[in-house]
């Protein structure tokens, strides 16, 4: 392992059991590595696992199996102290900006709840943190006494951003954080993860579903299909040289704001819709859809290979592609 | 006039517990026959509530259409129809997509009945032949095996399928005009693209009008005949695709184009609008846009702009087209490129 | 577009500041005012409000200002209602007046006690199960059906029977003992659906205690639903006493109540028919009042409708 990475995930399954002999694969053998102050863009369509994957790797579900590794100790083994040292360490940003600041709470408060867990600051340093971070995400202070009813879901958004910064953690998960937010909005959220990004240096797990966002913020990405990984790749390889024909096809799906582009032609047509994520069987996820699935595609399940330049593809006939 | 739909100075109002909402403020505008206008703008920006005004879908809500608004669809005049005539225009001249496919069907009816429910009621054929005409309908909308799938309930169809049985739904009784509300949200990317597909080709053959009320530029720029900028429950600028795109005149709707992220460059500082939107409660003095606007005049803040007609589709609500106002060069380039 | 006589200076451009569009347009309000708001333009629950505080007031102020003791007996038996007895006196010349306002103390105190130690109990066996999870859960849940599928009619008449006396506090035992199901399970799906809220996930990956997590994010959260629930609950806890002493399971004399009074007034119910309806009216008023001031206060607390 080298020594800038920072969470390494090995071979994460995560099932969850629905009745008899039913089971909902939700993650099914990833792997994947963060170095520090790096973004891994996770993407994918809805029920990929992506977002499971998010809570696995925070340790707030139990994976079946696999291991992960934050800096180089498996979570599953933490000691009582440990786990909360890794609580500061590791943060999560939530989709849901109405969901995820208690009503009842105000805003200061709500930034504070962290800080009092894991600094012993007097009142007087914890306004002046919480004034801090507010002016960090972009907000006056006279929102540290409302609450989170009173703000839009572009500002109850970057509350959740400073909650999670008031404990200085290394690693945050985003899950979705712009997906329930307007254009402009999403460019201020973006924009301000970014920004924080650059002072403080830790790395993101971002996960998304928009391709386009993904690519902008992120460093590394890997692309997820019925929770297996498919491929992954530095950025602007994989997006200028997607080798998997799902991911292909997920990045021709995009519709390009250009009005002289013929999209409808240009595109590559996916058939049917993503297959139902409980007892899927061996072989390729992606076989029912893939245009070039063969007899090998149905029966063995294709693992990640190194193309080189660490461009990482899970396919069969790639070469022959 | 030969035009489909012609709305004139349409007032929305919601009365709630914090005071009245003026979600939409004085808007006109017109559909041709067989056109696709699209409604673009942010959450809250009143293009979803103008949508569903044309219907009159508000009445015995908290919503109230001002009594000085218009709406005169094929020569009729909407807002003056009684309640069975509401009834019958609803169900025959215009079809409408929802957001969630799933919110739109009734659950404990199948597919089937669902899809001829229009035809029985505003048709008067029996049963039977409704669910007849349905499979044609679902073969219409390329679902596989409609004869089987037309008994099947909601709950067991996926999220791109309900769609499209509601598509099917909303064009059984062939109407003229189609409101889609964000057809596509909820839906992944790849069916997205499928459910666009058929649209587009339902467009072509049936010859429907459609308004598309959406936030996605991308969709807009694939998808529309014309685009209409909405913000704050007014229209800032409308215009063709290629005249809004490439020739727009609004800071909005710069800002807008501004904030895609442009592909390769990666890592940079988005683009973004400062603030929120302003609060629909409060009145509004000057133009909804000047307290997030770059090129803020004193004048944007006292004076609401009128139009300024650019080119016989192109008009644009702003104070920078005054005469007197300074030349400002439009920060988007071609193809909605940063400079 | 139109001349209006603008000056060249006022074109020029300023922008926007940075703070400019976030400004908080609407003033200040904490989450209890707010709903006090919403309340207060709720015209029927403030009337019913009115009322309720204007009959608390006249069961505790009312004996008093009748002039006459609800037990002392006199010569004039069975009066109209006049200037001098205003609710007219029942069969032993009590002021029926006095002993309509001394009944509803019984009944409104074991209507309020009654849903308050129920409330109190439901909530504290309810959150508990819903932590434990799992097998002590499922056990304390089978628990709460087969209390609640006794009929409760049968528990009274046991425990009369037992306790051999017939106060306040038996009556309160009796409905308290399987009072306390429902709000036990509403409360217990409350914080189950409270546990998966993001705001709590957030607070466990902020590494906050549990104990921080109930006392914080779940009881607050929990409070508005409890207490509508609550006031729900009070007219029928009224009903049930007005029910039991009625059909003399409930309180004795020389105590009385609501449901005491309407039954020693059924006897002689066409000859003297004010001595049936004046208690019977309170008990509709309370109760009606209750249900609309509860109504009116569950549309005040729910979140999803402020705006």
């Amino acid at each position: 392992m080298s020594e800038t990475t920072l969470l390494q995930v090995e071979e994460l399954k995560q099932y969850f059991p629905i009745g008899k002999n039913r089971v909902v694969k939700a993650v099914d053998g990833i792997s994947f590595s963060i170095r520090r102050g790096e973004t891994f863009g996770l993407v994918g369509e809805s029920g990929c696992g992506k977002s499971t994957t998010g809570r696995s790797v925070l340790g707030i579900t139990k994976p079946t199996s696999g291991r992960i590794l934050y800096d180089g100790e498996d979570i599953a083994s933490f000691t009582k102290a440990q786990r909360m040292k890794f609580k500061k360490s590791a943060q999560m940003i939530f989709q849901d900006p109405y969901a995820c600041l208690d009503p009842r709470m105000t805003i200061s408060s709500i930034i504070k709840e962290g800080m009092e867990v894991h600094f012993r600051y007097s009142k007087k340093e914890a306004d002046d943190r919480v004034r801090d971070l507010l002016d960090k995400v972009g907000l006056t202070e006279d929102y540290a006494s409302r609450f989170p009813h009173e703000l839009s879901g572009g500002q109850r958004q970057r509350i959740g951003i400073a909650r999670a910064l008031a404990v200085e953690p290394e690693f945050i998960v985003c899950d979705e954080p712009i997906a329930a937010l307007d254009v402009s909005i999403q460019a201020q959220v973006v924009n301000l993860l970014m920004k924080v990004q650059e002072e403080r240096g830790h790395a993101y797990l971002f996960i998304s579903h928009d391709l386009s966002m993904v690519r902008h913020i992120s460093d590394y990405i890997g692309v997820m299909y019925l929770g297996s990984l498919v491929e992954t790749a530095v950025r602007d390889e994989i997006y200028s040289h997607p080798l998997h024909p799902y991911t292909k096809a997920l990045f021709s799906a995009i519709p390009k704001p250009d009005p002289d582009m013929n999209w409808a032609k240009t595109r590559i047509h996916l058939e049917g819709e993503v297959p139902s994520p409980i007892n899927t069987p061996e072989g390729c996820k992606f076989c029912a859809r893939c245009p070039h699935a063969t007899e090998q595609c149905r029966r063995e399940t294709p693992q990640l290979r190194d193309m080189g330049a660490g461009h990482r593809v899970a396919c069969h006939r790639i070469e022959e592609l | 006039m030969s035009r489909l739909l012609e709305v004139e100075n349409l007032r929305v109002y919601f009365n709630t517990y914090a005071g009245q909402v003026k979600a939409v403020r004085g808007v006109s505008f017109g559909v041709e026959k067989g056109e696709t206008l699209a409604m673009v703008g942010e959450s809250g920006c009143g293009k979803s509530v103008t949508a569903k005004a044309l219907m009159r879908l508000f009445e015995r809500t908290s919503g109230e259409i001002l009594p000085e608004s218009k709406i005169t669809f094929d020569g009729v005049d909407v807002m003056s129809l009684d309640k069975k005539a509401l009834h019958a225009f609803r169900g025959t001249q215009i079809g409408m997509i929802f957001q969630d496919p799933m919110t739109s069907l009734d659950p404990t009816m199948s597919v089937g009945k669902q899809v001829g429910e229009c035809l029985m009621i505003h048709e008067g054929i029996p049963m039977k032949e409704a669910v007849q005409r349905a499979v044609e309908l679902l073969r219409m909308v390329e679902i596989p095996n409609p004869e089987e799938r037309v008994k099947a309930y909601p709950h067991q169809l996926s999220g791109g399928m309900r769609q499209r049985i509601v598509i099917a739904t909303a064009l059984a009784c062939h109407p003229k005009l189609l409101i889609a509300d964000e057809p596509t949200t909820a839906l992944d990317v790849t069916i997205q693209a499928q459910v666009l597909d058929l649209l587009r080709d339902l467009k072509e053959r049936l010859g429907t009008a459609i308004i598309l009320v959406t936030h996605d530029l991308g969709i807009v720029a694939d998808f529309a005949d014309r685009i209409q900028v909405m913000y704050a429950g007014m229209i800032v600028e409308e215009g063709t695709k290629q005249e809004i795109f490439k020739e727009c005149d609004h800071p909005y709707t710069w800002a807008l184009l501004r904030s895609i992220p442009a592909e390769g460059a990666s890592k940079k500082q988005l683009y973004s609008l400062k603030g929120t939107p302003p609060d629909l409660l409060l009145d509004q003095k000057g133009c909804p846009f000047a307290s997030r606007c770059e090129y803020c005049m004193p004048v944007c803040r006292e004076y609401q702009p009128d139009f300024t007609q650019k080119s016989g589709t192109h008009r644009v609500a702003c104070w920078l087209q005054h005469e007197k106002a300074p030349r400002v060069e439009r920060p988007v380039g071609a193809g909605g490129e940063i400079r | 577009m139109e001349n209006k006589n603008l000056k060249d200076e006022q074109f020029r451009i300023v922008g926007c500041d940075d703070v400019e569009g976030e400004r908080l347009g609407r003033p200040q309000t904490t989450y209890w005012k707010d709903a006090w708001r919403r309340l207060r333009q709720n015209h029927l629950a403030m009337f019913a409000m009115v009322l309720l505080l204007v009959i608390i007031f006249l069961t505790i102020f009312g004996p008093a200002i009748s002039g006459y003791s609800y037990e002392k007996m006199s010569a004039d038996m069975n009066q109209t209602p006049s200037l001098k007895h205003w609710f007219g006196t029942d069969s032993l010349g009590r002021d029926l007046f006095a002993r309509v306002w001394a009944g509803g103390r019984v009944s409104i105190i074991i209507g309020v006690v009654g849903a308050v130690i129920t409330t109190v109990i439901g909530c504290i066996y309810g959150s508990i199960s819903a932590f434990a999870g799992g097998r002590t859960d499922s056990v304390m849940m089978r628990i709460v059906e087969i209390i609640s599928s006794i009929p409760y009619l049968i528990v009274v008449i046991l425990l009369s029977l037992m306790l051999d006396d017939s106060g306040i506090g038996s009556i309160l035992l009796a409905l308290c003992i399987v009072g306390w199901c429902p709000t036990a399970r509403l409360v217990r799906g409350q914080i189950l659906q409270l546990a998966n809220a993001e705001y709590v996930t957030a607070a466990k990956t902020l590494g906050v205690s549990n104990w921080k997590i109930i006392t914080r994010h779940m009881l607050p959260n929990t409070m508005s639903v409890v207490i509508v629930n609550l006031t729900f609950r009070i007219p029928g806890y009224i009903f049930s006493e007005s029910f039991l002493s009625y059909v003399g399971l409930g309180i004795k004399t020389p105590d009385t109540s609501w449901g005491m009074l309407a039954a020693g007034a059924q006897g002689s119910m066409f000859f003297y028919p004010y001595q049936l309806l004046f208690p019977a009216l309170m008990i509709g008023l309370t109760m009606l009042s209750f249900t609309l001031f509860g109504d009116g206060l569950r549309d005040a607390l729910d979140p999803k409708l402020r705006r």
